[in-house]
Formats: C-alpha cells, sequence, structure tokens
C-alpha cells in the first residue's frame, strides 16, 4: 500500500499534457495558414497536407471549435497547428 | 450541378436529425434536382418522401444504407422497380437473419438480389472505406473485385466523402486509385445527417441516446464535426475541385434511377381464389343472397336494389376478392372463438359476431350479410355514398371491433393462414413526446433524474415547444431557465419533440397481398413473437394504395363478452344480445338519468350532460347521442342548437332549400360526416369525390389554402343553382375541421352503448365485474366504478386469500370478490399459482402457512397482507405484516429451520381506517370498505357541503365543496372540466381561465377545496370555481384520469 505523506493535496491535481502552443500565422481571407511564426522564424507554407474540424463540447461553456491543418513549411518540416474558430487565435498542436 | 445521393433523414433513429420534409425543403432551396434518402436498414421514411419529393419537383431516388454481417455499411440505390424489390427483400432477409437483434445482411444473400440496383462503396464505415483508410490495398481490391462480379461494372461507383473529418484526405486519394485501377467512376456524396449545419447539435444528442451515454461520455461515437448537412453545389464543388466528375456523375446516376416509388409500385388488389364456376363477384353474390334469404325471410325489392347498386360499385373498383377475404377473416375470427370456448358451432354467427363494424363500412349491405357489421343498414335508412360511390378517389376503409383476446388471437391466425409475406400489420412511427424528450435529453446532459421526474411530473403541456413558459411557471424550475445548460436543455428538448423513436405497431392495421409484399415494402418480426410488421406506418399505406383491414381492439366488447359469459354462469340464461328489446324504455330512463359510468360512449362528463338533456328514446336517438358529443359538431354550438331544434321545438330555417335533402333528418344540423359530402353536392354541385376531399381539407393541417380554393368552387357551384353568395358562405361556414362520426358509425357505436346499458340495467352484478377485470379501459378509474357498483348495490370485497380467484368473481348475487392479480406485485402467473395451490392442497390455513406455501416474494405477501387479503386470518393488518416479517425467508437462501416464532410475537395495535385505506390504495388502487372522503369530512369545516345536498341549493349561491378528483379535461376551449368525486356521488366543477392561471399548480393534486358558484342548466349542476384549495394528503392516491 502506498504510504499517506499527509502532504496537502494539490488544488489542480491533474495537470494537462501536450497543451496547444499560441503561434502567430498570417492567414488568408478563407482563414488558411500562408506563413507561420515559430519563435525568431517566419516560414512559409508550402502546402496544406491535410485540414480537419473538430466542433465539439458545445454544451459546455468553453464549446472546441477547430479548423486543423498539417501542413509542410519552406523548410520541410510538417506540422499540425489549428484556428480556434471562436477567437480567432491560432495554435501549434504538440501532439 | 449535384444531386445528394446519401442522406439519412430522422427515419434512422437515433442518427438523422432532420425530417424528411426538412431535407427536401432545403434539396428544392439548394437547386439540387434529386435527392436520395438512404435511411440505415429500413424504409419507413421511403414512401412519404417520395410523395413529397414528387410534389415539390424533386426527382426522388430511394435507396438505403444497409449493414452487412460484419457491421459494414452499403450504400444501395434502387434504379429500376426489381431493384426497390431486391432492396426491400435484402432488408426484410436482415431483419429475419440470424435472429439478430441488429438488422444484417449476409453476403451470399446480397450476391442474388443484386439486379436494378446501383452501388455505391459507402461511408467510412464501408468495407472498401475502411480497408482504404487501414492502408489493406490487396484486400480492398479484392472486396471490389466481387462487388463488380455481383452487380456489374456500371453499376457500382466508389464513393468519395469529405466531411472534414482527419482522414477522409488520405482515403479518398486511395479510393480515387483503386477506382482508376479497375476503370471505375467516383462519385461524391456527404454522408448527409441534417438538413442544416445547426442540427448538428441534436444529432450529437441523438448518437449520445442511442448509446444510453451522456454527450460528454459518447465523444468517440459522435462526429467530430458539424459537416454532415446538405451542402451548398458550389461548396460541394470547391471540396472536390480536383475531381469534377464526382459531382457530374451524382445527376448521371440520378437519371439512371428512373424507379419513382409513388408512381411506380403497381400493387394489386389481393384476389380471392374461387372455384371454376364462380368469379369473386359471383360467388360474393351467392354469399350474400344466400345471407339476405336468412336474414330477411326473402329477397325484397329494396334488398334487391341496394345489394346491385352495391355490386355494381364492387365490380368498378374491383373489391370482390377483397371483400371474400374479409369474409374469410370473419371465419377466421368465429373459430376463434369457438376455440377459446367464448361462442360455440351451434350459435349461429349472427347471434354471437365476432367482431363488430365502424366507421362508413357499417352502411354497405353486402358486409352486414357477410358478418362485417352487426347492423342491418336498410333498418337504419344509412347512405352508402361515404362508404363506397361511383367516383372515389381512393379505397374504403373497414374497420372492425373485435373483444381483446380475439382480435389477439385472429392477428396470429391471419399471419398463419397467408403467412407472413402476404399478410402484415401496418408499421406506426412512435414519436418523441415531451415525456421522453425531457428524459433522454436531460439523462444525455447528465441533469440529476430527480429533478428530470419532477419536471415530467409537473409540467402542463403536450408540446415541448412551450417548454420554457412551462418551466418558468413552475416555482422549482423559473430560476434554471436563465441557466445556460438549462437552455441547452429546452433547445434539444423543442427539437426532439416529434421525431421518430422507433418502428413500432399499428394497434390494428394489417395489408394482404396476393402477390408478396415483400417485394413492395421491408417486413421484420415485432418484438412481441409471432407478429410481423411492415416499414410503412398507415399514410405510406394510403399512399401506396394498399388496401389497409383494421382490427381494433375494444375494451367494451371484451366488457360485453365477458358479461353474457357470467350471466349464462349465474342464471344459466344465453342471452342473444343482437335481439334485445332496443326500445327498452327502463334501460333508457337510467340513461336519461346519466346513469352511465362505464358506459361505452356515454360515459364522458360531456356525454353525461347531454344525455340528460337529449333524453334518447330509441337507437336513432342514441346515435344523435353518440354523434353530438365531438368536437366537429360542438365546436359550432351544433349540440345546443340540434338540442333546441330536436327536444325543444325550437322553431328554425333552412339557410337554402337545397339544404333540405342533407339535413332534414338531424334539424338542419351537421352532426355526421356524411353530411358535409351531401351538402356539397346538393348545394354546390360537387362530384362525390370533390366532396370528399373538400371535407377531409377541413380537417387537414396548415389546409388554409386548400379551404380557400373549396371555398371558391362552392360557391361558384352554389350560385349556378340559385343560391346567393351570402348564403353559400353562411352554408359554408357551418363545415368543420374537427372529427365527427360517419353516420353509420354513429349507429354502430350507439347500438353498442344501449346494449350495455341494458346489461347494466339488468345485470349490474356481472357488468361491474367485467368492467373491473376488462381494466384499463373507459373514463374512470376502478375507485369510482366501485362506488358506481355500491350505489346500484353490487360490493365489492377485499381480495381474500382463501376465496379470491385470479380474476374478479361473483361472490352472490350483490357482491363480488377483487381478483388476486388486482394486488400490486401478484401478477397473473402468481395468482394462478395461488389459486392452483388452494385447490389442490386445500385452504391455507393461517399466514405462515400461506407464506410457506406460496414462496411469494416478500413485498408480494405483503401488498396481500395490506390489501387485506389475510384479513380471514386476523383482523390486524400490522400484526399480519409481523408475522411476515418473522418467517419470510427468500426462496435463493438456505431453508431455515422451523422453530418456533411464538416468542417473537408482540401485541400490536391494528391498524386505523386510514391506514388501511392508505394500504388498499396502494396496493389495489381502491379501498373497497369507503371513501376517502368519509374519513376527512369529520375533520373538515361543516360548511363544507356534499355531493347530496349541491342539487337542493339555490343556482348561483355560494359554496364550498371537496373531494377526490377523478377527471380532469382540458379542452381546446381553455375551460377546464373537473370531477370531485366524495362519499356520496360527483361533483361537476367548471375552472374558467382566469381561475385556471391562478390555480394551475394546485389543480393538478388529488383532493381538493373548491368554492364556488352553484351554475344549474335543465338536469346539469355544475360548480364555477372561484377559489381553489389543496387538501394535503401524503399517501398515495387513485390518479385521476386527465383529458386533454
Amino acid at each position: 500500500m502506498v504510504k499517506n505523506t499527509r502532504k496537502k493535496k494539490s488544488l489542480n491535481p491533474i495537470l494537462p499534457l501536450n497543451q496547444p502552443i499560441p503561434i502567430n500565422v498570417y492567414e488568408s481571407k478563407t482563414l488558411s495558414p500562408i506563413s507561420i511564426t515559430l519563435g525568431q522564424h517566419k516560414l512559409n507554407v508550402s502546402s496544406l497536407e491535410e485540414t480537419w474540424e473538430i466542433i465539439d463540447e458545445w454544451w459546455k461553456p468553453n464549446p472546441i471549435k477547430r479548423r486543423y491543418h498539417r501542413v509542410i513549411l519552406e523548410n520541410g518540416s510538417r506540422i499540425t497547428i489549428f484556428i480556434d474558430l471562436i477567437t480567432g487565435l491560432w495554435f501549434k498542436q504538440i501532439a | 450541378m449535384y444531386a445528394e445521393l446519401h442522406c439519412h433523414s430522422n427515419y434512422s433513429f437515433q442518427e438523422g436529425a432532420s425530417s424528411v420534409e426538412e431535407l427536401l425543403v432545403r434539396a428544392m432551396d439548394l437547386g439540387y434536382p434529386a435527392l436520395a434518402l438512404t435511411d440505415h436498414d429500413n424504409l419507413c421514411g421511403a414512401m412519404e418522401f417520395s410523395r413529397m419529393a414528387n410534389d415539390i419537383g424533386i426527382q426522388p431516388i430511394t435507396g438505403a444504407e444497409i449493414t452487412l454481417e460484419d457491421g459494414s455499411h452499403l450504400t444501395l440505390l434502387s434504379r429500376t422497380r426489381k431493384g426497390y424489390s431486391n432492396l426491400c427483400n435484402l432488408i426484410t432477409h436482415s431483419r429475419f437473419h440470424k435472429n439478430s437483434t441488429n438488422p444484417k445482411v449476409d453476403p451470399d444473400f446480397l450476391k442474388n438480389h443484386t439486379e436494378g440496383i446501383t452501388l455505391l462503396t459507402g461511408c467510412a464505415r464501408g468495407k472498401i472505406p475502411a480497408l482504404a483508410t487501414e492502408r489493406r490495398d490487396k484486400a480492398a481490391e479484392k472486396e471490389i473485385a466481387k462487388y463488380l462480379e455481383w452487380f456489374g461494372t456500371n453499376n457500382v461507383f466508389v464513393e468519395l466523402q469529405q466531411n472534414m473529418i482527419y482522414g477522409d484526405v488520405y482515403r479518398n486519394k486511395f479510393l480515387v486509385k483503386l477506382a482508376k485501377k479497375y476503370g471505375l467512376n467516383c462519385v461524391a456524396t456527404n454522408n448527409v445527417h441534417y438538413h442544416i449545419p445547426e442540427r448538428h447539435q441534436l444529432q450529437d444528442a441523438l448518437v449520445a441516446i442511442r448509446h444510453n451515454l451522456t454527450l460528454e461520455e459518447s465523444h468517440l461515437e459522435r462526429r467530430a464535426n458539424n459537416n454532415f448537412y446538405l451542402k451548398p453545389v458550389a461548396e460541394i464543388a470547391s471540396l472536390f475541385s480536383e475531381l469534377p466528375e464526382a459531382l457530374s456523375n451524382t445527376i448521371k446516376i440520378a437519371e439512371q434511377c428512373t424507379f419513382n416509388l409513388k408512381e411506380d409500385l403497381g400493387y394489386e388488389l389481393p384476389n380471392y381464389p374461387v372455384s371454376k364456376n364462380h368469379t369473386p363477384l359471383s360467388y360474393l353474390k351467392k354469399i350474400c343472397y344466400q345471407a339476405a334469404v336468412r336474414k330477411y325471410g326473402s329477397i325484397n325489392a329494396q334488398v334487391l336494389t341496394r345489394l346491385e347498386e352495391e355490386f355494381h360499385l364492387l365490380q368498378l373498383y374491383n373489391l370482390s376478392g377483397f371483400f371474400l377475404i374479409y369474409y374469410e377473416i370473419i371465419q377466421l375470427a368465429r373459430q376463434a372463438m369457438i376455440d377459446l370456448g367464448i361462442s360455440s358451432s351451434e350459435t349461429p354467427l349472427e347471434e354471437r359476431p365476432p367482431g363488430r363494424g365502424r366507421g362508413s363500412s357499417v352502411a354497405s349491405l353486402v358486409a352486414y350479410l357477410i358478418g362485417l357489421s352487426h347492423i342491418d343498414p336498410l333498418a337504419y335508412n344509412l347512405s352508402l355514398g361515404r362508404f363506397l360511390n361511383n367516383d372515389m378517389s381512393s379505397l374504403p376503409d373497414i374497420d372492425l371491433d373485435f373483444p381483446r383476446n380475439i382480435r389477439e388471437e385472429l392477428i396470429r391466425r391471419i399471419h398463419d393462414k397467408y403467412g407472413w409475406d402476404h399478410a402484415v400489420i401496418t408499421g406506426s412511427i412512435a414519436t418523441y413526446k415531451m415525456k421522453g424528450c425531457i428524459k433522454d435529453i436531460g439523462k444525455i446532459l447528465g441533469i440529476p433524474s430527480k429533478d428530470l421526474h419532477n419536471l415530467s411530473r409537473q409540467i402542463d403541456t403536450r408540446h415541448s415547444k412551450d417548454i420554457e413558459s412551462e418551466m418558468a411557471r413552475l416555482p422549482s424550475f423559473r430560476e434554471k431557465i436563465n441557466h445556460p445548460y438549462w437552455q441547452i436543455f429546452m433547445k434539444l428538448t423543442s427539437d426532439l419533440h416529434g421525431a421518430p423513436k422507433y418502428l413500432s405497431q399499428h394497434p390494428g392495421g394489417m395489408i394482404i397481398s396476393s402477390s408478396p409484399l415483400t417485394n413492395m415494402v421491408p417486413v421484420q418480426p415485432s418484438t412481441e413473437g409471432e407478429r410481423y410488421i411492415c416499414h410503412w406506418d398507415k399514410d405510406s399505406i394510403a399512399d401506396a394504395g394498399f388496401v389497409k383491414i383494421d382490427f381494433l381492439a375494444l375494451g367494451t366488447l371484451s366488457q360485453l363478452h365477458e358479461s353474457l359469459q357470467l350471466i349464462e354462469n349465474r342464471t344459466g340464461k344465453s342471452i342473444d344480445i343482437s335481439r334485445i328489446n332496443f326500445d327498452d324504455q327502463e334501460v333508457y330512463k337510467s340513461i336519461h338519468k346519466a346513469d352511465t359510468i362505464g358506459v361505452f360512449q356515454i360515459e364522458s362528463a360531456a356525454q353525461m350532460q347531454t344525455v340528460t338533456r337529449l333524453k334518447p328514446k330509441n337507437l336513432r336517438e342514441m346515435a344523435y347521442e353518440v354523434a353530438c358529443v365531438r368536437p366537429g359538431v360542438g365546436n359550432v354550438n351544433g349540440v345546443s342548437q340540434f338540442i333546441s331544434r330536436y327536444v325543444n321545438a325550437d322553431k328554425w330555417e333552412y339557410d337554402h332549400p337545397l339544404e333540405k335533402p342533407a339535413l332534414e333528418r338531424t334539424h338542419g344540423v351537421i352532426l355526421y360526416q356524411d353530411q358535409v359530402n351531401e351538402l356539397a353536392m346538393n348545394v354546390a354541385g360537387f362530384q362525390p369525390r370533390e366532396a370528399d376531399h373538400l371535407r377531409r381539407a377541413f380537417g387537414r393541417k396548415n389546409g388554409e389554402s386548400l379551404i380557400k380554393k373549396y371555398w371558391s368552387q362552392f360557391k361558384t357551384g352554389a350560385i349556378k343553382r340559385g343560391v346567393s353568395e351570402s348564403t353559400a358562405l353562411k352554408i359554408f361556414n357551418k363545415f368543420s375541421g374537427q372529427y365527427m362520426f360517419p353516420e353509420s358509425h354513429a349507429y354502430a357505436f350507439g347500438i353498442t352503448a344501449y346494449q350495455m346499458s341494458w346489461i347494466k340495467h339488468y345485470y349490474p352484478l356481472e357488468f361491474f365485474i367485467a368492467i373491473f377485470n376488462q381494466q384499463p379501459m373507459g373514463f374512470y378509474n376502478l375507485e369510482t366504478l366501485k362506488e358506481d357498483a355500491k350505489r346500484h348495490g353490487i360490493y365489492p370485497l377485499n381480495i381474500d386469500i382463501n376465496k379470491s380467484l385470479v380474476e374478479c368473481a361473483p361472490k352472490d348475487n350483490n357482491s363480488f370478490l377483487l381478483g388476486l392479480s388486482m394486488t400490486k406485485g401478484i401478477s397473473n402467473t402468481n395468482a394462478g399459482h395461488i389459486v392452483r395451490n388452494r385447490d389442490s392442497e386445500g385452504p391455507f390455513l393461517s399466514i405462515t402457512d400461506t407464506v410457506n406455501r406460496l414462496n411469494l416474494n416478500y413485498l408480494a405477501l405483503k401488498n396481500l397482507a395490506r390489501a387485506g387479503a389475510f384479513d380471514t386470518f386476523t383482523p390486524n393488518r400490522r400484526s399480519a405484516l409481523w408475522e411476515i416479517g418473522l418467517i419470510y425467508r427468500p426462496a435463493s437462501i438456505q431453508l431455515s429451520l422451523p422453530l418456533s416464532i411464538e416468542q417473537d410475537r408482540v401485541t400490536l395495535p391494528n391498524m386505523s381506517d386510514w391506514e388501511k385505506m392508505a394500504g388498499e390504495y396502494d396496493t389495489t388502487n381502491l379501498y373497497p370498505q369507503g371513501h376517502l372522503m368519509e374519513i376527512l369530512r369529520p375533520n373538515m369545516s361543516a360548511k363544507i357541503l356534499t355531493s347530496a345536498e349541491i342539487p337542493k341549493v339555490p343556482n348561483h349561491s355560494k359554496v364550498t365543496v371537496a373531494g377526490l378528483v377523478i377527471r380532469r379535461q382540458h379542452p381546446r376551449s381553455h375551460k377546464i372540466f373537473l370531477t370531485l368525486e366524495d362519499e356520496y356521488g360527483h361533483i361537476s366543477i367548471i375552472v374558467l381561465p382566469k381561475v385556471f392561471n391562478r390555480y394551475r399548480n394546485v389543480l393538478s393534486q388529488p383532493v381538493l377545496k373548491i368554492i364556488g358558484t352553484v351554475s344549474k342548466t335543465q338536469d346539469n349542476v355544475n360548480i364555477v370555481a372561484s377559489i381553489i384549495e389543496n387538501i394535503y394528503v401524503d399517501d398515495p392516491l387513485p390518479p385521476a384520469k386527465n383529458w386533454e
């Protein structure tokens, strides 16, 4: 049996993993990514491999409404980003 | 151009979120030339879809998304009539295959039913798309090669769907490559599940409901986004910009699918095999002439003329075979009666007919002669036109009422005789009602069940669209309506209301066909076993032109048959109910006094108040009586008008002499449906078919434009016949869309009402025993029936473990013992076991002996004690309960040692009268020895008057009354009618809208005190309520019957 450490429990014992990272994206009128700023580097999007949407948890105070893109950047790297269609903010998906 | 070829309506139960109408209207707005309906494994909406699509000018394509044995999906579209027939057979097969509860098609069966069908490879759950997703090239190729062999290269299309779901792009690329390899065409579809994106929330909710999960828990089952809607063509085109032929192929497929369900079904009326010497008509004539000689002695001119007229019409519409099938069914029912011991082969059919006609068919002499109806239409001068005429647009309905047990047996025998592929029960689509919406939506949102139960219990509306205003009215829910979570609840509840829930069965409609029905509509076994239902409801069946036969179960007929049997058992007299004296004024006198509780058709409060004014003295007037109290008559003030003219001989005049042939028999008032048709024909020159359409137009939802059109035709026709426009309008305004009886139906029901009154008057013991045994039926609960029985000198006695039978049975000429099965928790099987044990091992000697011999569960034993079944051993019910507690051991545990319990006995005080009453109400729903008000009254103010005192109080007096609410009626007029019952009788209460709004929450309580004003009219006394108070009773009471 695990010994009771008698330490005070954390207020938020479940820590989220792989939180999306906010990024800057230059987008087209149709909200397609044109270029992405990663750290100090601004990279153009060479191609969009796939686009998909997630609309979920609409019954909750913070519904999810996102459009994802798997893109290939000009440096050849492949990343997944999404735009939060409610706030208009862009994020990089970690996993 | 684009046509959607993969579309689910809400007939894809708990999956599709839009109705057929919503989808079609949206498709029309988007300019689609064609739309395919491809619901999951059923064609429940196919006919409705086809009819509506034809009406709005969109090409309907009938299809389905079928499920194969491995759970994968395939989209099938019927190109031709043969293809449609194959589709029906595939779906039927899927419902019978391997006795699975989920439909599944065996690929070997599919292989042999491909002609006329176009195959699309399916959604992401299709076998080939799934293999594509799994990157299993070889397996996918093998699968496609198989379908090419089965369906032919030209009839297989690779289906591409782009719903913005992760993986769609890869899958589609794979599928395009596969199509190229095999030289196949690709086709774009959108796997539509709702007509507009906003409806995805309901679709998510439905999926959660289907999986019995909350929205939170159903993450994996729900679709990822809201892209499954009918998309504008430009949107679809942009999704498939690299493959434009995927869109143009939708049109090509649509052009190939020439089968139109509404137009091309080709149903033929059922035929009847006759010997070489006969045609169906000549054989039917032979049967009728023989019966006419038996019934009338000879075939006189009147009989001959009517028969010739009917035979001519039967020939015109090729209905002879159909009538002969009915004749055969009546013979089957008669045999069932004999086999069930309800009749004997010696008893003539006419003396105890197995069923009774209702509706317009009662006017047919042929129907009377072949045993379909119990009423001689010539004796009552019933006109045939509403049933059969020479200008009909649809086939006539024949409805038959049967006692419940005969109907059950008859349906089974019809399936046996004709086979389930030739005789099936009409489907019925169960839809979401208010309480179901609250329960299911509340559950998926995770709302506590206690809240949902409270809301369901308190809500006082039938339509979920009013849920917000209803919640605002209820103190415990008022504050919730602004909470976002409850707002979602209210929206979803409202959206779900009326949506199809599952395929059920019509109460009694059957279709019979000479050719296999499974080529026309899918059939599946019912959950009830030994029954088979088709996928169409009565409206789709009417659209298909099928002949539907209605076998309805009528509790009254069961009551009537049981009464006659009980009379014969007690007195030895076999009564021919068809030959009793129909002019017995003693019976009519009892009706005039509204002594009609439990009497079919004339027991409602409205009927009781009319019957005392109309005072029927013969069967014609009984027909007036039952016809009068219908919304279609009452809503245009027809009842008062008719009574004033007929009873009080008030003067009146026709609005125009042309009304006379139609309205003379009812003193210028429209009492019957037939009279609407007759007026339209006589006053405005309508053809029979047009007149029938006019009558139906008034009853249609949103039929205003149609009525406007008919008014124009009516006006023109009437003016041509010399009727002024203002008079024509006066006559036209007499038509009503509310329900009315056909004249023949009123006679049929009037006669049954009289027969039941006759039994009640002369054999009240049997009347009450039978109505107790046939519950649930009628307007009143057992407590009210018990009070009425007592007023007739008939006393129901408490259940006695040593004397009661399974059902109620006579004890002597004035009393009867309640049946054991009336106890809550004692099933018919348990009750039968008790009786058999008693018969074989002798009477029970004590409570201990009973408990040890019967092996009943604890609750059932306690209920028997509380119902008074052990009073024979001890009058102290508290002691009886104590004793049961001491000796009861569940059957599942080790037997206890037979030790004495004497030392554990204690002296307990007996229950009070109130406790006994509460126990009996809780366990049997009635209190045979007394009435609630009898116990309450000593504690109430002396100012509260009894029902016996009210008639003596002057009109307009202010009074206070109290009682148990036995009826609440909320008709369209917004007035509420209540009936209070006390220990002396009934008190009628009228609650006007203002008072209703003020006391709405109190009105749902079971015992009320009401202050109001006496309102007397002729023989009726009502109290118009002004103040309503709840009398709090914290025990279960018999529930009132509520009617809207």
